[in-house]
């Protein structure tokens, strides 16, 4: 049994000549290829990091060991 | 397909040969947009368009850089009357690559067309008006509105669909099929049209079992086929019922047939022929006419020909003496002949040579002249004599008549002898014509003056005033 009301709801007022300027500003333009460059970018950015602390954390572990085998 | 961190091209391979980067997600991604492209593309050719619209957004979705599907989807939402969007793909489409972009000639094609586009905005404006007035519950104003719409714009699916629905709820199930059936004929797998229609069925069914009368004249079911690119949507019409009524039917066909060709092709024939005809019998008549000019010239000079032999035949015959009319030279033989046989005859001969006027005398030959002018020597006297007797006996008897008939004569021969003339004077005064015979008196006194008939003619004269 068809509900008008809520039939009614389905259709929504149809984009005029006048709103093709907004229809195109606010288009959504991310696609998978940008989510998927952005996941490749962040794992990127996260294994510089990763190397930078850890080269770090070598040189700190260095120091140390000639401070203690130094004197 | 190039790599999307150094735009090397792409191998078979799950890495990029030149940066070593990982594609294989990547080369994924693009085979899926790829895969909905196809899907959409075939969709579209089957006229499912709101199917069609799904899948080419979902390409979208996974490479928006996918022009082939930006494209087709704004053609697709074209054909759905859904202008506006299908502009801002294309908008989209030429911003992302400008260049050698088939977009740019469907948005050239319609700015090309301002007329076009303001019909187009114009059924975009009433359709969203007609939406309001649904929200306000007038859907008698809002159906007047949508059939507008529809008769500029008769691909708008949405609109066909809220008239559909609009129908429904008025109760008006056979308008709210052909209308559906309409939607159909645009978007063949719409799953709201079908939906509609479906409970369109279900209603009509349940009145019908209520009523027990036959609520709606269409049919339930449809049938679609493909002819070309177009997919044809139409009612299933019950088959039609084989027997007498085909006979009834190939009866009328014949009819009709018969009719045509005695309406339309057999006067144009008709026409044809007599045209044909109009133009044999002008030739002819033509023909016929210079024949005729022809023949009449022939006979004319012919006519001319026989007149000519006629006049001069007349005049052979006339030389010739062959017409029956005596000519001067018959005259001259026979007075020749009557010489010949009488010499003393001279009033036969003389008969003969008066018939000779004395203008042909002297217009003949020689020999002619010859002849006459010896022959009247010679008879001359003699005849001259034997009239005067002749006159005298008639002076004796009293007729005068004769007598100045043979005086006359005597002194047409011999005009030497006055008493003649004196004697012809006389019968003509007492025949009474004292007029003519004064004259002759005169004539007397003129050519004989010194002579007693001079004297005595001016006596007579005298007397005779």
């Amino acid at each position: 049994m068809i509900n008008f009301e809520e039939e009614l709801k389905k259709f929504h007022p149809s984009l005029e000549i006048e709103g093709v300027e907004d229809a195109v500003r606010n288009h959504d333009m991310t696609d998978m290829t940008d989510i998927f460059l952005a996941m490749m970018k962040e794992k990127t950015d996260a294994a510089i990091q990763a190397r930078a602390e850890g080269q770090a954390q070598a040189q700190a572990q260095m120091e140390q060991m000639m401070y203690t085998h130094l004197g | 397909m190039k790599c999307y961190q150094c735009g090397n091209r792409l191998s078979k391979e799950d890495f990029c040969t030149g940066c070593g980067a990982d594609v294989g997600v990547y080369k994924k991604i693009l085979a899926m947009s790829n895969y909905y492209y196809n899907d959409g593309l075939a969709k579209a050719n089957v006229r499912d368009l709101s199917g069609a619209a799904l899948s080419l957004r979902q390409s979208l979705k996974y490479n928006k850089r996918n022009m082939e599907a930006r494209n087709l989807l704004g053609l697709v939402y074209f054909e759905m009357g859904e202008a506006v969007l299908a502009l801002s793909e294309w908008i989209i489409s030429k911003n992302l690559e400008p260049v050698k972009n088939i977009a740019d000639e469907y948005i050239n094609a319609l700015h090309e067309s301002p007329t076009r586009l303001d019909n187009i905005d114009q059924t975009l404006k009433k359709y969203n008006q007609a939406l309001q007035y649904c929200y306000q519950d007038s859907k008698d104003l809002a159906i007047i509105q949508l059939k507008k719409v529809l008769s500029i714009n008769r691909n708008l699916i949405s609109g066909y669909q809220l008239l559909g629905l609009l129908y429904i709820c008025t109760g008006d199930y056979d308008n709210a099929k052909r209308t559906l059936f309409k939607a159909l004929s645009v978007d063949a797998s719409n799953t709201t049209t079908l939906g509609y229609i479906k409970e369109v069925n279900r209603l009509i069914r349940e009145q019908e079992e209520k009523t027990g009368k036959k609520v709606s004249s269409l049919p339930m079911d449809t049938i679609s086929y493909q002819n070309g690119n177009e997919v044809i949507i139409q009612p299933v019409y019950e088959k039609e019922k084989k027997g007498f009524s085909s006979i009834v039917n190939i009866a009328i066909g014949i009819g009709v047939g018969i009719a045509i060709s005695w309406f339309l092709i057999f006067p144009a024939r008709m026409s044809g022929q007599n045209r044909m005809n109009d133009e044999k019998f002008k030739e002819v008549s033509e023909q016929l006419a210079a024949e005729q000019a022809s023949r009449q010239e022939i006979e004319k000079a012919l006519q001319d020909k026989q007149n000519q032999m006629d006049e001069l035949q007349r005049q052979y015959d006339d030389l010739t003496g062959a017409s029956g009319k005596r000519t001067e030279l018959d005259y001259l033989m026979d007075a020749a002949t009557a010489y010949v046989a009488d010499p003393t005859d001279s009033l036969t001969i003389m008969e003969q040579m008066d018939h000779i006027p004395e203008e042909y005398v002297d217009s003949a030959k020689d020999s002619y002249r010859n002849l006459y002018n010896a022959l009247k020597a010679d008879t001359a006297t003699l005849a001259a004599d034997q009239y005067i007797e002749s006159a005298k006996s008639a002076v004796k008897a009293n007729d005068y008549k004769t007598a100045i008939e043979e005086y006359t004569k005597a002194w047409l021969l011999d005009k030497s002898n006055s008493d003649v003339l004196m004697n012809l004077a006389h019968c003509y005064r007492q025949d009474g014509d004292t007029q003519k015979a004064d004259e002759l008196y005169q004539q007397v006194i003129d050519t004989f003056p010194d002579t007693q008939n001079a004297a005595d003619a001016r006596d007579y004269m005298t007397e005779g005033e």
